[in-house]
């Protein structure tokens, strides 16, 4: 037997790690088990924005406003610094239809209290000056944030382990063994994990796992290109994206072949000096590979807005499977005694994994009877 | 704004390797192209003068330049195109090369790819091993024989590897100031391996011709002593040594200074395999041949079908073994497309192929990296020189999150630099491999994404259309 | 061989030419050189070993690996920032600058 714990954690990303720190925080006796390297998923391949502008008000918005109100206080709790850093998010209408959609969000978010405002086509270009292509108008939100997707989940996995989680990298889950009905045992490919209960938090990889307990989840791997800059000094800090973006990502996606719409995604990182543009949406399976049509898309979408980074070089692009479902995030009761899931969080993973590690940690503690999101949510927010 | 090319056969790099590729290729009735990076043909090996210069009369000209002319002579003649100042950066389906030539974007489409992409040195890091000044012996004699420069006034040359030699000779022909010649290895550790020389007359020969010019010189190697910091304010100013074992440990109370304005230093040479990584290659590790090298049979080519490899980049080798692999390569490749190729002409080619390789692998054991030479890289030692990443960050982060190499480097940024890894990737996975306690294979490598060098956003712009 | 009366030039005895000679501007000031040179080999002869600051810690740099894998030779060349200087051969009238040293990003707790 490789180990015994209170909570056996298949997955370890930034949820997987956030979900085991809360759980050893309360005292609970924790395995996390991952198959490659912490982080190497999704975790490494994502631009760690942190934001409220683009949710639909409902679950989405409250998951996503209570995880970041965690976030300030996050990198003295864990001991580590994550770089999170408020720069302010701005979504611009590149047409008529994009510029009727942010007026109607940013309606329905200043309704919910987000402090998102429509401004002018001149405005956008104040608030970042490398936008010098066409726009109609924007919605910015001066609280949206980002942090270093690296460093969170590094941060969660070391705080995990100071609080006596054990992390078994390299390590393939092979099976989930039910006995009385109850899902307690992972036969992983360096032996076997016996647990109380087993939380599936791997990710784009959740069905997978679902599978070996009967359980069909609602994750599919969608995948997002991303191409990163030359570090420059002197870059705007605040993010812009065309609200074309937002309309990919919350409506369909494109196959993948033919035409790829790539809109402008634009993101800093100023303690690196690198900027990231991007990102694709594709089903293309488990696919991470970087597409010439993702690349240069992401590429001819940014010069058209942003001319000026025309002669700056890219360095690297690279492809990650988000783990999306089409309801949000899936957290709690996994279907089988025993057996929780902790995924489907799209490309939020950063962003919501403070507040899924304390669901999680809410819902193992009350033995799963405590599995009501909103409640939760609610609840919170009284406190 | 974007070019297209076609061929049957795209050659990546216009080293010795990749020139007897092209030149078997074609001989065999293939349609070649060779593709590279730099503005003149020839690789490191045959490398060449700068069109721009002019030479009165060749015959005048040391035979180090002009041993590539029968080589370069023959593919011209054989009518192989090769396109300069072309940088391959992607690959994204098979058949086709992304490229960049003189800041245009284009495409090569191609039926099978031979990539020749060479190697590049080794350097392990030192204390000091970042200040202006410190470079590597192919740096120096790339400065010499193609820009007709010195690097500097008083110059030492250090770290282990018959490729000291060849350096030496063409800064003393350059009226350079060698200061000091410092070799890892003792000639002791050589002798068990004396047998194994023999049949190789030709380099036996050219070993002694640099230990002439040497002493012709006035210089003699100071065996058995390395590096161990490069001391300076602003530039380097003198070189601390000391003498090692045969593990490269040093020993206690050698300590010996050289003041220098230059410090040329190098271990060897590393395989440059990003495109074969990028092109989805297997790899292996292989420590006597440099480390990960691309998985190939008998005809070069690699677990991806229609891809070879020749020369250093599929294992340091030298410059004979890359000629004699090329030709293999070359003709494979010709063979798979239907071209006639005699049995007898590739086997030739294999044989001496493995001769060739016998004597590269000869050099490897001999000049293996003596594992003490890590034990000098310091916690504040730099180790990724593009994000500025001291061995004491990877230290701490390897212990905490050892097992892959990318974990590593995510939370570090070591290798996610403009080199992307290229110089520090082997420093990386050999201190991440001594901290979590595994082997390099483990540790894996670093992941090799597009571009492979870096590629302006407006070239990538422009290929969307 | 002749170009810049500093420069340590291989004394080949004529029998290799370096190309007509141009200006470059290095930092606004004028630089001479010889056409086939690269930027870096241009630098060098004028006796400049350094070639930039490092962004974060502000160390000097100079030509390391000289065959453009190392990268670490980058200069801002005719505006374009990442060129390797090893990499670029002079041009006359090239406009030649050192990377701005980076300015560590503030943070607002």
């Amino acid at each position: 037997m490789l180990a015994k714990s209170d909570i056996a954690i298949i997955g370890g990303g930034v949820i997987g790690c956030s979900v085991a720190y809360y759980l050893a925080k309360q005292g609970a006796k924790v395995t996390i088990i991952e198959r490659a390297a912490v982080g190497s998923g999704a975790s490494s391949v994502n631009s760690g924005v942190i934001s409220m502008a683009t949710k639909k008000p409902g679950l989405s918005l409250d998951l996503a406003m209570a995880s970041q109100r965690l976030y300030p206080a996050l990198s003295a709790e864990l001991g580590m610094d994550v770089e999170y850093l408020v720069l302010g998010n701005l979504i611009v209408a590149e047409n008529e239809t994009q510029a009727g959609f942010i007026e109607e969000l940013a309606e329905e978010q200043q309704a919910a209290g987000v402090p998102v405002e429509i401004v002018s086509a001149q405005r956008c270009r104040e608030l970042n000056k490398l936008l010098e292509g066409r726009v109609l108008s924007g919605m910015y939100c001066p609280t949206d944030a980002q942090a270093d997707p690296f460093k969170v989940t590094q941060a969660y996995a070391r705080a995990a382990e100071n609080l006596g989680v054990r992390i078994f990298s390299a390590t393939e889950v092979e099976g989930i063994e039910l006995v009385n009905g109850r899902a307690c045992k992972v036969k992983t490919s360096r032996g076997e994990v016996h647990a109380n209960w087993i939380i599936n938090a791997a990710g784009a990889y959740s069905p997978a796992v679902g599978a070996m307990v009967g359980v069909k989840h609602d994750v599919k791997p969608r995948r997002g290109q991303c191409v990163i800059l030359e570090a420059t000094d002197d870059m705007p800090n605040v993010r812009v994206s065309s609200a074309g973006q937002l309309l990919a990502k919350h409506g369909g996606a494109s196959a993948g072949g033919g035409e790829l719409q790539v809109p402008l995604g634009y993101t800093n990182r100023p303690v690196a000096g690198t900027i990231m543009l991007g990102s694709t949406n594709e089903f293309v399976g488990y696919d991470t590979r970087t597409t010439r049509e993702g690349v240069t898309g992401i590429c001819h979408s940014a010069v058209a807005l942003m001319p000026q980074l025309a002669r700056l070089n890219a360095v690297r692009a690279w492809a990650g499977l988000r783990p999306y479902s089409s309801k949000g995030p899936l957290m709690g009761d996994g279907g089988v005694p025993g057996y929780a899931v902790a995924s489907g969080h799209g490309g939020d993973g950063v962003a919501l994994a403070p507040i899924s590690g304390r669901f999680m940690a809410e819902y193992i503690a009350s033995d799963g009877k405590r599995n009501d999101l909103p409640a939760f949510l609610r609840a919170l927010k009284e406190r | 704004m974007s070019f297209t090319m076609e061929t049957d056969i795209a050659v990546v790099g216009a080293g010795p390797a990749g020139l007897s590729a092209a030149l078997a290729a074609t001989n065999a009735g293939a349609c070649v192209v060779v593709l590279d990076e730099y503005p003149e043909p020839g690789g490191q090996f045959y490398k060449q003068l700068p069109v721009e210069f002019s030479v009165p009369d060749r015959t005048k000209l040391d035979e180090d330049y002009t041993k590539g002319d029968a080589v370069l002579a023959a593919v011209k003649k054989a009518g192989v195109t090769i396109s300069n100042e072309t940088l391959v950066w992607g690959a994204f389906e098979a058949g086709e090369l992304s490229v960049t030539r003189r800041g245009e974007a284009g495409s090569v489409k191609v039926k099978k790819i031979i990539v020749a992409s060479g190697a590049y040195e080794r350097v392990i890091a030192f204390p000091g091993w970042d200040l202006p000044g410190v470079m590597t012996p192919g740096g120096a004699q790339t400065l010499v024989k193609n820009q007709q420069q010195l690097p500097g006034s008083r110059i030492v040359l250090a770290g282990s590897g018959p490729f000291l030699l060849p350096v030496a000779k063409t800064l003393l022909g350059a009226g350079a100031n060698i200061a000091a010649i410092y070799e890892a290895t003792r000639p002791r550790e050589w002798a068990r391996h004396a047998l194994r020389l023999w049949g190789h007359w030709d380099r036996i020969a050219e070993g002694l011709r640099y230990r002439r010019t040497l002493a012709d010189a006035g210089l003699s190697i100071q065996f058995g002593r390395i590096v161990v910091r490069a001391e300076g304010a602003d530039a380097v100013e003198r070189v601390v040594t000391m003498e090692c074992d045969a593990s490269g440990r040093t020993i206690a109370g050698t300590e010996q200074a050289e003041s220098c304005d230059t410090l040329c230093v190098g271990y060897g040479f590393i395989p440059q395999v990003q495109l074969t990584r990028l092109l989805e290659c297997e790899h292996r590790y292989d420590a006597l041949r440099g480390g990960w090298v691309p998985k190939y049979g008998g005809d070069m080519q690699t677990s991806v079908p229609g891809v070879y490899v020749a020369g250093e980049v599929a294992g340091i080798g030298g410059a004979y073994a890359a000629l004699a692999e090329g030709w293999v390569a070359g003709l494979s490749a010709a063979r798979e497309l239907g071209h006639k190729v005699r049995d007898t002409a590739l086997m030739s080619a294999q044989r001496d192929r493995a001769l060739r390789r016998q004597f590269g692998d000869l050099v490897n054991t001999v000049f293996a990296v003596k594992p003490g030479i890590f034990e000098l890289i310091a916690d504040d030692t730099l180790v990724c020189r593009c994000e500025e990443v001291s061995a004491g960050e990877i230290r701490a982060a390897a212990a905490a999150w050892g097992a892959r190499s990318g974990a590593v480097k995510g939370v570090t940024r070591c290798g996610m630099g403009y080199c992307q890894g290229r110089i520090c990737g082997s420093l990386l996975e050999e201190l991440t491999a001594r901290a979590a306690g595994c082997t390099r294979a483990e540790v894996g490598g670093l992941s090799v994404r597009p571009p492979l060098k870096p590629v302006r956003v407006g070239d990538l712009a422009d290929l969307a259309e | 061989m002749t170009a810049s009366s500093d420069g340590d030039y291989v004394n080949n005895e004529s029998k290799i030419i370096p190309g007509a000679s141009v200006t470059l501007q290095l930092d606004g000031k004028p630089l001479p050189a010889r056409r086939g040179q690269t930027v870096a080999a241009a630098m060098l002869a004028a006796g400049q070993r350094v070639l930039r600051h490092t962004r974060h810690a502000g160390k000097p740099r100079g030509l390391f690996c000289a065959m453009g894998v190392c990268f670490d030779c980058v200069m801002t060349i005719d505006g374009k920032a990442g060129v390797r200087a090893c990499m670029t051969k002079v041009e006359d009238g090239m406009q030649v600058s050192s990377p701005v040293q980076f300015k560590p990003y503030e943070r607002k707790s």
